[in-house]
């Protein structure tokens, strides 16, 4: 007898309608028959095997050492990029007070002149001292880096930015479980150092 | 009992009880899908372990669309399909599979056909691409069309795969479809049609 069907139709048939002509042949044809049969009892072992549940294969002690483990960087860009608004809002605000602290110690001098830069759209506002000619030229964009007149200025703008910190980590830890800040002073201390 | 969403809101803020508590919760489940897809036991378990530690990474990224449960089993496939591939295990998934990798004549090759216990068993035997595929649409229920897009194959191609694979499992597993009753024929009248269409197969 001839079999139009091929054993990759006959699979096929498993789960989908045969067409009139493939109907007509299945319905004479008992070993075609009795194989796509065969093909839906497959079938039905595989979806069978869906609910099967097994032992574990992973251990948990071996799954928590790997989180424990995980680079402090990592937690650190998931906490910006998940965390909640308020804390959201919270870590800005303590970064735009470090940052107005920064920039009146760093623009001592030309203070009258920060307070008169206008927020335009220009990428740097320069400072040339309309009051003394001879002035040396100031970046005072907020994003520019702060001129520091002598190591000792430059060591107490540090020691203030140290105590920002400790003031905005004392903040976090109020808001956040410790686990979190302990991550997050660490990576402080790893993007320090 | 804790629920879910609980259970995930500590987990994110860091408490590993939560996460064992997920993790005891679904690691049937996601491991089992894990071992269906890697085959060897030992080289799943290593994935699984990668697994679990992904999705406790991502789960901050969890909003509660969908159960977490779900949710966790779509990272463990896709986990899985992408250690498959760096490992090179599946070069077949991203070009034509191997014909000769599913061909008929493996059976008696292994001569094993007589003691796979299970199907999952049987399925460990086939090539990583038919592999993922049979294990993707028929256990899993996935549709070809997620199953082309999680493996980079057309829709077509992955039941050009599927087919070929149960024509493999229905050859490895006879002894266990044609003793159950559901297939009619005795396992020597399945090898004869096995016979009969091996110049499609082999």
């Amino acid at each position: 007898m001839h079999h139009p069907l091929s054993e990759e139709r006959l699979a096929a048939l498993a789960d989908s309608v045969p067409t009139a002509e493939e109907s007509a042949h299945l319905s004479e044809c008992a070993t075609c028959a009795r194989e796509v049969r065969a093909y839906r009892a497959l079938l039905a072992l595989a979806r069978a095997e869906r609910g099967v549940l097994t032992a574990p294969l992973t251990h948990w002690q071996a799954i928590a050492g790997a989180v424990r483990t995980e680079p402090a960087t990592h937690a650190w860009r998931w906490a910006w990029r998940y965390a909640t608004w308020p804390r959201a809002a919270a870590a800005a605000i303590v970064a735009l007070a470090a940052g107005i602290a920064l920039g009146r110690y760093t623009a001592r001098a030309p203070r009258q002149v920060v307070a008169a830069t206008s927020p335009s759209p220009a990428p740097t506002q320069f400072a040339t001292s309309a009051v003394a000619p001879n002035a040396t030229v100031h970046a005072v964009n907020a994003d520019s880096a702060p001129v520091f007149q002598s190591s000792a200025d430059a060591i107490a703008a540090l020691a203030r930015a140290e105590r920002q910190y400790r003031r905005a980590e004392a903040y976090l830890v109020g808001t956040q479980s410790p686990a979190r800040v302990e991550t997050v002073t660490e990576t402080y201390r790893l993007a320090r150092y | 009992m804790p629920t879910d969403s609980h259970l995930v809101r500590r987990a994110v803020d860091g408490d590993e009880r939560a996460m064992q508590a997920l993790w005891s919760r679904y690691a049937p489940r996601v491991d089992a899908v894990v071992r269906r897809l890697v085959g060897d036991p030992d080289r799943a378990a290593d994935v699984a372990q990668e697994v679990w530690v992904q999705i406790f990474r991502a789960l901050p990224t969890f909003r509660g669309e969908s159960q977490f449960g779900t949710w966790a089993h779509r990272i463990a496939v896709t986990r899985t399909l992408n250690a498959l591939r760096s490992a090179r295990r599946s070069s077949a998934l991203e070009t034509q599979i191997d014909e000769e990798s599913v061909a008929v004549d493996a059976v008696a090759e292994t001569g094993q056909s007589f003691v796979l216990a299970s199907i999952g068993a049987a399925a460990a035997q086939l090539a990583p691409g038919a592999r993922a595929v049979f294990v993707l649409h028929d256990v899993e229920g996935y549709t070809h069309d997620e199953i082309a897009a999680a493996l980079g194959i057309t829709s077509g191609g992955s039941k050009s795969q599927l087919f070929k694979a149960r024509a493999k499992l229905r050859h490895l597993l006879a002894h266990l479809i044609d003793d159950g009753g559901i297939g009619s024929g005795s396992t020597p009248a399945a090898l004869d049609i096995g016979g009969r269409h091996a110049s499609s197969l082999v």
